[in-house]
């Protein structure tokens, strides 16, 4: 009987901790040379976007068809315009840009990766938010790999 | 008997690596491409574009014929009253997006974009630069 109550204490402790490191270690990753899908985004940000993976050389394959993906990134984006003050008290044209993007895989539907980027002064508008979430995306998989 | 079983393989291994090969068309000179439709009809200054700075594709008018389609979106921000009262210019702001994408695998085999502040001329700038850079990817793949 107590031998029994070990085994059940021992199962309790050990098993469900390995069962939830396992699981967030295989779903939560993106392995290098995965195919990802942009979605498309009012204003054309998907091609920012895949313009920024490209430039940045993000170890992924981008495909145009959601069926032959394993993982999907959804995006959102926001532009600001510089206006008179911002012109007249910083000689600043710049865009405040802000951008969100998630990563699902599509085979688990689990979110696996969200950055969000804010830039009061964009140097290059929409490219430079794009560029920032495929740097951070690329360090992610890096990461990943290692 | 084993080596026969090896043989069969290997033949087996190559008409298979043949056929995958036959399927992938690469983006080289003389690919057909389409220019898909765009906001603000950007699609027609990048085919201006495409031509001016001799881009060695060929463009075509249906998807169909294709093995190469062009997607894109430009943005346009014309100067305010701001701008050309206090930096005294008139030039507007741009900014393009394009990305090339396989039609026969769906990747996307090249993608670039550009913002110019200011820019000389408009969206024509903007497209110019596009091409150019097309035009020095496909001179990487000679």
């Amino acid at each position: 009987m107590r031998s029994a109550l070990k085994v059940l204490l021992f199962t309790i402790l050990c098993i469900p901790p390995t069962i939830l490191s396992a699981q967030s270690g295989a779903d939560m990753s993106i392995p290098t040379g995965s195919k990802l899908f942009i979605s498309p985004v009012d204003g054309g940000y998907d091609i920012y976007l895949a313009a920024a993976i490209v430039r940045k050389q993000v170890p992924i394959v981008l495909v145009t068809d959601k069926s032959k993906a394993d993982f999907e990134l959804s995006s959102v984006t926001e532009s600001e315009r510089a206006g008179w003050a911002k012109m007249f008290f910083f000689g600043s044209t710049a865009s405040a840009e802000q951008a969100s993007i998630k990563i699902v895989n599509l085979k688990t539907s689990t979110i696996v990766y969200g950055y969000n980027v804010n830039k009061s002064n964009s140097a290059r508008g929409k490219q430079s938010s794009a560029e920032a979430c495929a740097k951070h995306l690329k360090a992610k998989i890096e990461h990943d790999q290692r | 008997m084993w080596k026969r079983i090896a043989g069969v393989f290997s033949v087996c291994l190559f008409l298979v690596s043949g056929l995958h090969g036959q399927n992938q068309v690469a983006f080289k000179p003389g690919a057909k491409v389409f220019v898909a439709p765009m906001q603000d009809g950007f699609d027609t200054y990048l085919k201006a574009a495409l031509q001016k700075k001799k881009v060695p594709i060929t463009i075509v008018g249906s998807k169909d014929d294709a093995d190469f389609a062009i997607t894109g979106s430009s943005e346009t921000q014309k100067a305010g009253t701001a701008k050309k009262l206090i930096r005294l210019d008139w030039h507007s702001d741009e900014q393009a997006s394009v990305s090339i994408a396989n039609l026969k695998t769906s990747e996307i085999v090249f993608a670039y974009s550009v913002n110019k502040q200011s820019s000389a001329h408009g969206k024509q700038s903007t497209a110019e630069a596009c091409a150019k850079h097309i035009k020095d990817e496909l001179g990487k793949k000679k």
